[in-house]
């Protein structure tokens, strides 16, 4: 055996326990990110988007964003007071072409979209003033405030 | 050229005021709430906005086409009788629904206390300029009454002109609440201004009058410290 095929052989016995022994908290949490935007870009953003398509312009209502994004700052769930767990999150705007989405990040609207999701139903609650309703009154529901949602225990 | 720039307003507030209609037909659907409400919410008492706010679209609707269909000349030497009992039909809608449903409208206003002062000034000058007319009117001043029928139609034209500024500044990344602002207050400072300017025989004449009044009663109570006698 050469010099090089007995270094690669040791490099292959460290990579591959390295990587089948990786720690899974790590990647649970990564995957369970990536579903709860996915939760909410199938539950929140795609009715509204589909939704703001279908508007007129000459209404004094805000025109629709260029472009939104998810921020989800804390991925730890927080129990509200009925003992649900759910997770917070924000969606910001983007607003005129002139600017590139990827780089200007200070040119985002912070907090357009505040709400909470609750992961093991799957339900969107958004905040409007002071108080939270289900996500679909953004696209004109006739839904009622929810209480004792989206608040920590 | 000035028949051809006449008919281009007129045209472009006309094609305005189908738009807005059209587009507030969505106020009236009852399964669902509009996205102008929705923005608003929560509201303390959301049905009593809901029917100021389906009173001022419903208002609007007649003022706006019927108060440029007042202010043809040629409809007006034609049909005299018409331009009277469309005209009060027009004033009692403009001074008994549409602005007083406005007023109530505006205290839930986008720009906080800048855009609530925004529509009340400008619910302010139809008020006032509608009052005016009918005085004029009545009065068969009628180049005055011309000229603030012309007030009336340029501030409910701001309806118009204010979309107008938020489709166009919609391309640019400014702060929305801002560009709602601008989208306000440059129409209804700026209507007001240009029909002063280029209607009215004595621009700003209210406001010369009270330079006056004040002028000489300076002068009268500098003339009796002087001269007592």
């Amino acid at each position: 055996m050469t010099k090089q095929s007995i270094i690669l052989v040791l490099f292959m016995s460290l990579w591959i326990p390295l990587k089948t022994i990786h720690p899974l908290h790590a990647q649970t949490s990564n995957n369970n990110l990536s579903s709860i935007e996915s939760i909410l870009e199938k539950k929140l953003l795609d009715p509204l988007r589909k939704k703001e398509s279908e508007r007129s312009k000459f209404s004094r209502a805000l025109l629709p964003p260029t472009g939104r994004k998810i921020r989800i700052e804390n991925n730890t769930p927080q129990t509200d007071p009925q003992g649900h767990s759910f997770i917070s999150f924000s969606i910001d705007e983007n607003r005129g072409y002139a600017v590139n989405p990827q780089k200007s990040d200070h040119q985002w609207l912070k907090n357009a979209i505040v709400g909470c999701m609750y992961p093991a139903s799957g339900e969107v609650m958004v905040k409007r003033g002071n108080v939270f309703y289900p996500a679909s009154i953004l696209w004109g529901a006739q839904v009622t405030t929810a209480s004792l949602v989206c608040q920590s225990h | 050229m000035k028949k051809i720039s006449q008919m281009l307003l007129y045209c472009f507030f006309a094609l305005g005021s189908i738009l807005i209609t059209l587009s507030s037909w969505v106020y009236f659907d009852f399964n669902e709430r509009a996205p102008f409400l929705i923005e608003k919410l929560p509201l303390s008492f959301e049905s009593l906005y809901i029917f100021a706010l389906r009173i001022h679209v419903l208002a609007a609707a007649l003022s706006l086409p019927g108060c440029l269909l007042l202010t043809s000349k040629s409809l007006l030497k034609r049909y005299p009788r018409f331009h009277r009992h469309f005209g009060r039909m027009v004033g009692f809608c403009i001074l008994i629904a549409l602005a007083p449903s406005g007023f109530y409208l505006a205290l839930f206003a986008r720009g906080g206390f800048a855009g609530t002062f925004g529509f009340w000034l400008s619910g302010g000058i139809v008020v006032w300029a509608m009052l005016r007319a009918i005085h004029e009117a009545r009065a068969k001043r009628y180049a005055r009454h011309r000229v603030f029928t012309f007030h009336v139609l340029g501030q409910l034209g701001v309806a118009v002109l204010s979309r107008a500024i938020l489709v166009a500044f919609d391309s640019y990344p400014l702060n929305p609440d801002l560009i709602y602002l601008i989208s306000l207050w440059i129409p209804v400072v700026g209507t007001f201004i240009f029909i002063e300017f280029f209607f009215s025989p004595t621009p700003f004449q209210f406001l010369h009058r009270r330079i006056y009044d004040q002028t000489i009663n300076h002068s009268s109570s500098f003339h009796e410290l002087v001269d007592p006698s």
